[in-house]
């Protein structure tokens, strides 16, 4: 009898502490991933344009979460202020000159802001401290975009020039008179330099990009099989950087041909017969030409190949809104 | 209802009539909840994996679950099977009780029946669903572990950390609110109904059967407007 | 048969009933009646199915509301009560339904102990289970103690039943149709029980039936119900044998269905 009661007590105590224990495990499992239980500093920045960054989304550095978004304002000039939350343990890495950027993590993932730079000789940042919110194409999409475009615009401009040369339409004096042309060759230079930086630049922000996306899916493991199973878009990224690594590597010898040519002639120190009468010149540079033409073609479908993969297609189509 | 609020803080506590319910309610339903939490675990899993499979995130299923578990399945559920056994079980008592004039004669007897009939099931209902629904949703994951362990050879580690992100303390805290609330409709219905039942044997299935449709209804309800709540702290 | 002389102490009335009326919707059950009942005094009331005798003692336990009319219970009219105090008085009242109204989840043990831990929450186990197997071995029950309400015979529920209310030591008994569904036999054993307790626990009771036989062995005065009012009032000879209408048909009726 007694018993019996005492039974009934200790089987609901038992029932009870193991469903509490259950609840607590499923706390701290979630503390754990959300890293709630962490010491914790804000830190800030202010962001042009967010793209749909959300309150609670991850914030990185050196591909490692290091906190979350705590809150996002609009500022009174138009621009975003983000408020992060990031773990104290993580503060010996972020300095006062380091920078913020928006990112996604990975493909079709959630919006980021990655943090990164900074020299080691600057204060670490305090708490509340602002960061400055790197702008710019950060999106590796953009990049391989804005370069091939580039790449197709300065091939034009280069093509245009040398034609002239080469024809002998431009004899020398020709060349040396026509004051357009002189400075449409100096401004495609121009252009050319500028724009052999940012894809140097944006390209190695695409290989990181690209690097870290394949450790990530390396690190998932089997989960992500799908995604590594998909090779053609992988193969298909990975071809378009080598076309724009190559376009590239032409593009740099070609322009030192091109600015030595057009050094010799502005100093007028070269014998005019150089560049004319140099046959092997003129061939280099026709050979180098259709190198460019045709790598930058190349580079262009690989791009329509990546940006027709199935995998992208969502993410275009959020490009697109 | 009032009476209820007005009584349960009120001593003399029926402290063991309350522990005798805790463990009818309870320990009495946890096989039932696990079995029906660890089906629906593997199930559910089953049927999300074609549809996720199409676009190839079958690695999003631990976080779908997860989420489908956490914050809709395993309360629902839950309290729906605590409905169905203990609000009819509440009812037909409470109903043959009153039938036989038995809370009537505990009314004559100088004690309160309300106290030791209605407060003590309706505490234990409303404090069991809650640890019920945690049992649940550990077996439902569990379930839906094992199946995703089987068909993507993913390891366990690897599935609850995959589907943790997914849910946020704002779901673990709105099942809480809500198992509680549904505990607390299945013990008030069933009172209620058994408590006011009209006189007579049929008067008791009427009571049984009322008890449950009435509770399983007002569950439904009670999760729209939850849900609906909840989503405005949602960021 | 025949029950031993009491003592009725005729200048103290327990109970004091004037003018009640109750009705349920447009039936009106009873209509203007009085009744007194005297300390120590067994009053029977008897009455066709339906002519509302059920309903005169929930009225006197507090559990229906009269329309008019007063009751009073021990000097206190049950109308003015508070809730609390209601309950205070309901403990000098012992109720024993018709049905036993046994909690069926209770052993014998726990049917009994769960008013006594309510009401007298000072006393310790052991003095609980020292009163419990008291009033059990009063009413022969010693060995039915743990067992379940359905494991028992009709006969053996209302004893548990008498017990239940007896445990709190009650000054005015109720009987709700004490021997009814029960055989000749095991009814001559209720009534006995009956009268047994009120010499032994000094009881005043109000005993309803339709069961002659229970009124005339249990009875020390009779009431017989008709149109909402007690129309004949005495000792059960006096009722039977003075030639009223209604008490003649109730007694042919009752031993024609009897014998």
């Amino acid at each position: 009898m007694k018993a019996g009661k005492n039974r009934q007590l200790i089987i609901v105590g038992i029932f009870s502490v193991l469903a509490v224990i259950i609840l607590v495990a499923g706390v701290l499992m979630l503390g754990e991933q959300h890293k709630s239980f962490e010491r914790k500093f804000p830190v800030k920045t202010i962001l042009p344009d967010v793209n749909g960054l959300k309150v609670g989304d991850n914030v990185w550095f050196a591909g490692v979460k290091i906190g979350i978004i705590k809150s996002i304002d609009l500022t009174d000039d138009g621009r975003v202020l983000v408020t992060m939350s990031i773990e104290t343990k993580a503060r010996k890495h972020i300095h006062q000159d380091s920078y913020t950027k928006l990112g996604t993590d990975g493909l079709i993932g959630n919006k980021i802001i990655t943090i990164s730079g900074g020299a080691a000789a600057t204060p670490l940042i305090a708490d509340n401290g602002y960061l400055r919110g790197n702008a710019g194409a950060s999106d590796m999409m953009d990049v391989l975009d804005s370069a091939s475009k580039n790449l197709v615009q300065i091939t034009k401009n280069l093509r245009d020039v040398s034609q002239r040369i080469l024809t002998g339409k431009g004899t020398l004096t020709a060349l040396l008179n026509d004051s357009v042309m002189a400075g449409n060759l100096q401004y495609t230079l121009q252009d050319a330099k500028g724009a052999m930086a940012q894809i140097h630049t944006g390209s190695g922000k695409v290989m990181d990009n690209l690097s870290a996306f394949s450790t990530r899916l390396n690190r998932s493991g089997t989960l992500v099989n799908n995604l590594l199973t998909d090779t053609t878009s992988y193969e298909n990224i990975s071809k378009s950087i080598t076309q724009l690594k190559a376009t590239m590597d032409t593009l740099v010898l070609f322009s030192k041909n091109l600015k030595k040519a057009s050094e010799s002639l502005n100093s007028r120190q070269g014998v005019t017969g150089v560049l004319l009468n140099d046959e092997a010149a003129a061939e280099h540079l026709r050979s180098t030409l259709n190198n460019i033409d045709s790598s930058s073609i190349k580079l262009k479908e690989d791009l329509e190949a990546v940006r027709h993969n199935f995998l992208f297609r969502g993410y275009f189509k959020k490009k697109g809104n | 209802m009032l009476r209820f609020f007005t009584e349960v803080f009120r001593p003399p506590y029926e402290f063991r009539e309350t522990i005798k319910q805790c463990y009818k309610v309870g320990y009495k339903s946890l096989a039932l909840v696990s079995l029906t939490g660890f089906i629906t675990g593997i199930v559910f899993t089953n049927q999300s994996r074609p549809s996720l499979a199409e676009f190839g995130a079958t690695s999003w299923l631990p976080g779908l679950i997860a989420i489908a578990i956490v914050r809709a399945l395993a309360p629902l559920i839950t309290s729906l099977i605590v409905a169905g056994k203990v609000g009819s079980n509440i009812g037909a008592e409470l109903g043959s009780m009153k039938v036989t004039e038995q809370i009537e004669a505990m009314e004559v007897s100088a004690t309160n029946p309300f106290k030791f009939l209605v407060v003590s099931r309706v505490v234990a209902t409303t404090l069991m669903n809650p640890l019920l629904v945690c049992y649940m949703a550990f077996v439902g994951l569990l379930g839906a572990y094992l199946n995703v362990h089987q068909h993507e050879d993913t390891s366990f580690l690897a599935f609850f950390q995959h589907g943790f992100p997914s849910i946020s303390f704002l779901d673990l805290f709105a099942s809480l609110i809500k198992s509680v609330v549904y505990g607390f409709t299945v013990g008030i219905t069933g009172c209620y109904q058994g408590y006011n039942a009209t006189k007579g044997t049929e008067g008791v299935g009427k009571a049984a059967n009322v008890a449950v449709v009435v509770s399983m209804f007002l569950i439904f309800i009670e999760e729209l407007i939850i849900v609906l709540i909840v989503n405005q702290f949602r960021p | 048969m025949r029950k031993a002389t009491v003592n009725i102490d005729k200048q103290n009335a327990v109970i004091r009933i004037r003018g009640l009326y109750k009705s349920f919707d447009t039936l009106d059950v009873l209509t203007g009646m009085d009744l007194d009942l005297y300390k120590g005094e067994n009053v029977v009331v008897l009455g066709r199915s339906g002519t509302g005798k059920s309903v005169l003692i929930k009225l006197i336990a507090g559990i229906l509301k009269p329309d008019s009319g007063t009751i009073e219970v021990a000097g206190e009219e049950i109308d003015q009560l508070s809730s609390r105090e209601l309950q205070e008085l309901r403990l000098k009242i012992g109720f024993l339904y018709q049905g036993s109204a046994l909690y069926d989840s209770m052993t014998v043990r726990e049917n009994l102990e769960f008013p006594l831990v309510r009401n007298s929450p000072d006393l310790s186990p052991d003095e609980r289970e020292a009163a419990i197997r008291e009033v059990l071995e009063n009413m022969d029950l010693k060995d039915s103690i743990d067992k379940m309400p359905a494991e028992l015979s009709g006969g053996q529920k209302k004893r548990v039943g008498i017990a239940r209310t007896l445990i709190l030591h009650p000054d005015i008994m109720l009987y709700d149709e004490p021997t009814a569904g029960l055989d000749p036999v095991t009814s001559g054993d209720i009534n006995k029980l009956i009268n047994e307790v009120q010499q032994k626990y000094q009881t005043s009771a109000v005993i309803i039936t339709h069961d002659l036989t229970c009124a005339k062995t249990t009875g020390d005065r009779v009431a017989l119900i008709a149109d909402g009012k007690f129309c004949m009032e005495g000792s059960f000879e006096e009722v039977f044998q003075n030639g009223n209408e209604e008490a003649k048909k109730f007694y042919d009726y009752n031993f024609i269905e009897d014998s």
